[in-house]
């Protein structure tokens, strides 16, 4: 039994994937009136049975010549540079056609054939370079037993494995999401019930008191109302302490709050998880900012950085294409037709990290000369699923920092110009040279 | 009566000053926005001088920056045929250049998915997340002319994209330098793969 999926991406797979069906229609036909070899290329048996172990072999050869030499232009189902690979031996009248191609498309399409110029042309006229290493066997357990396999999802027990391993990390956000709520609940039930057992305690002392006043005395305690009883002088006083020193913390880390915006997470027009990709794919930082070392600005990447990667990967492990779709609309490719066909525009991100005016600052300054890592001021970006402003940003936290860092002056050309210093680092006077010691802590180092 | 109120609006307002605080959507307060917002538009703002909205505006068509420098080919496969021979490196650097500053290049561009030794085994292929470009030892590309593999870093080969935005001029002869190097010492190992 042959089974064949329609792929739903492009118009062409579809037609060419119909002319499949009409020709598997055809061979059913044939095949049940008499025993017939319909044409060369038709796989007489049935590739499923993985069980086999000559299938088996050839499906994994299959499998680790077409990783090693298509699958940069060929994808199994629907079509990436080149034509999806799922049906395409049915579209050559013989297998030899095809092995033929696949040794040298050029000549082919050179010698004038029709159907190799028409696929040519067809796709952008992109050269299928030459593949001749590929024994005539290794082209069929690439297209043949390989591909067969791939359609009719034989590996699904593979790329199970491969979510599992995606999993851990998209769970991330989850529960760092979660994990703040109950803590902060637990943390309230917990006050609530002290002040109802304190509250308990208390009446219950009062009234003992009483009870022993009224025995020793004779005089019946003056029970008093409920507020009063809690209104006493010593209570007020406590509670006016304690009032006076939550006010005070507040009003104090409020006003040193302003303007600083550490914490600050706002939702992206797109939901880019750093988690994902400098975490999991561990795709470096500069990357995509790869004004870090060069300029003032680390930059925010332009969508065509977006699209080195995702003219490929159209699907997310976590949002599926809803996300990356809007990559698409942004930069206006149409992943139909494999073409930037509509107008881009521009993706308005949130702005997080805000120096404000009067303060200069370079990033190249930082990174390049200094080799500082981007975590230091950035915290672990590569575990955050939507990013927050980790430093405060404070001209108190920059001076720190200068104070008690030390310039990497060793190997550092930059630095030449201390002499002094170096000079004293070498006769050991000197252990280490901090920012503030090259006059990094002066005013007009970063407010001109 | 007077002094529960008394009490009641000192926890209040501490609690009010509290929420000046940034955190999740609240950027939280600031003081003197003039003075931190700038009024010049920053590179990346939004701008309502130009139609476009972008403060960035491309050059223009046919200027060039001073020290800057423009490839004369166009992304096609007879500019690609033509670099073979038309593109020359004009630099020349110092094994400490390719060796630091190259390999860093490279291990931050490309070694994700061409591997660290260049054998097209990056990480980004290993866990299957983009398919495997071809290794750098294979005959075809050992023999690669110079000016061919700068313009596959200019404008990309099948599904690699152009890296022309994130690597400069100077840079790109500086990391073909440093995968030659790879290449070199392959081939001392054991040759082509």
């Amino acid at each position: 039994m042959r089974v064949y999926f329609c792929s739903v991406k492009s118009k062409i797979a579809m037609s060419n994937c119909r002319n499949g069906f009409k020709i598997i229609f055809l061979l059913f036909a044939l095949a049940s009136i008499l025993p017939f070899k319909a044409h060369a290329y038709n796989p007489t048996e049935s590739f499923d049975d993985l069980s086999k172990p000559e299938i088996a072999a050839r499906v994994e050869e299959g499998k680790k010549l077409f990783k090693a030499n298509c699958a940069a232009c060929h994808k199994v189902e629907g079509k990436l540079l080149g034509p999806g690979l799922a049906d395409v031996w049915t579209q050559w009248e013989t297998q030899e056609r095809l092995i033929k191609w696949v040794h040298n498309s050029q000549e082919m399409i050179n010698s004038g054939d029709a159907q190799a110029t028409k696929l040519f042309n067809e796709y952008n006229k992109l050269v299928m370079p030459p593949f001749p290493q590929l024994s005539n066997e290794q082209v069929v357990s690439i297209l043949e037993y390989y591909v067969q396999a791939e359609q009719k999802k034989l590996f699904d027990a593979k790329p199970a494995g491969g979510d599992a391993a995606a999993k851990p990390d998209g769970a991330i956000g989850g529960e760092a999401a979660g994990d703040s709520t109950p803590n902060k609940w637990i943390l309230i039930t917990i006050i609530g019930v002290l002040a109802i057992v304190a509250f308990t305690l208390y009446s219950v002392t009062s009234k003992l008191d009483r009870l022993v006043q009224e025995k020793t005395t004779g005089e019946i305690g003056e029970e008093g109302s409920l507020a009063s009883r809690i209104l006493n002088k010593k209570l007020l006083g406590a509670i006016a302490i304690i009032g006076i020193v939550f006010l005070g913390y507040n009003i104090v880390r409020g006003a040193i709050d302003l303007g600083r915006s550490q914490g600050y997470a706002p939702e992206q027009p797109i939901k880019f998880s750093h988690a994902l990709h400098a975490g999991q794919n561990k795709i470096d930082c500069q990357y995509c900012h790869s004004g870090a070392e060069k300029s003032r600005h680390a930059v925010i990447p332009s969508v065509a950085v977006c699209m080195n990667c995702h003219k490929y990967v159209q699907e997310g492990p976590k949002f599926g294409n809803k996300e990356i779709s809007k990559i698409y609309e942004y930069s206006g490719w149409d992943p139909e037709s494999s073409t930037f066909k509509n107008a881009p525009k521009p993706i308005q991100w949130v702005k997080i990290h805000n120096l404000p005016d009067y303060v200069y600052f370079n990033h190249s300054q930082h990174v390049k000369v200094g080799g500082i890592e981007c975590q230091t001021c950035h915290g672990n970006v590569q575990e955050m699923e939507v990013v927050q402003q980790f430093a405060p940003l404070s001209m108190g936290w920059c001076i720190n920092c200068h104070r008690q860092t030390d310039v990497q002056f060793a190997n550092n050309d930059y630095y030449s110009i201390f002499e002094k210093y170096h000079e004293e680092i070498k006769k050991g006077e000197r252990s280490g040279v901090t920012v503030n010691d090259i006059g990094g802590t002066e005013c007009a180092k970063c407010h001109y | 009566m007077i002094r529960t109120q008394t009490i009641l609006s000192i926890f209040l307002s501490g609690a009010l000053l509290a929420s000046c605080s940034a955190g999740g959507e609240n950027p939280g307060y600031e003081y003197a926005p003039e003075m931190v917002h700038s009024v010049a538009y920053d590179a990346q703002s939004e701008n309502p001088i130009y139609a476009s909205g972008y403060t960035n505006q491309l050059p223009v068509e046919g200027a060039i920056a001073i020290g800057k420098y423009t490839y004369p080919l166009t992304n096609t496969p007879e500019g690609y045929a033509e670099a073979a021979t038309k593109i020359q490196n004009p630099f020349t650097f110092t094994p400490k250049e390719i060796s630091g500053e190259g390999k860093k290049i490279y291990l931050t561009y490309c070694a994700v998915c061409h591997g660290e030794a260049g054998d097209g085994q990056g990480h980004l292929v290993q866990i299957e997340k983009f398919p495997a470009p071809p290794s750098y030892f294979t005959p075809d590309l050992m023999s690669k002319p110079d000016g061919q593999r700068y313009h596959t870093i200019m404008y990309g080969k099948g599904m690699m994209g152009s890296y022309a935005t994130q690597i400069d001029h100077r840079e790109r002869w500086l990391v073909l330098e440093y995968i030659k190097g790879l290449q070199t010492e392959q081939l001392a190992k054991g040759g082509t793969n």
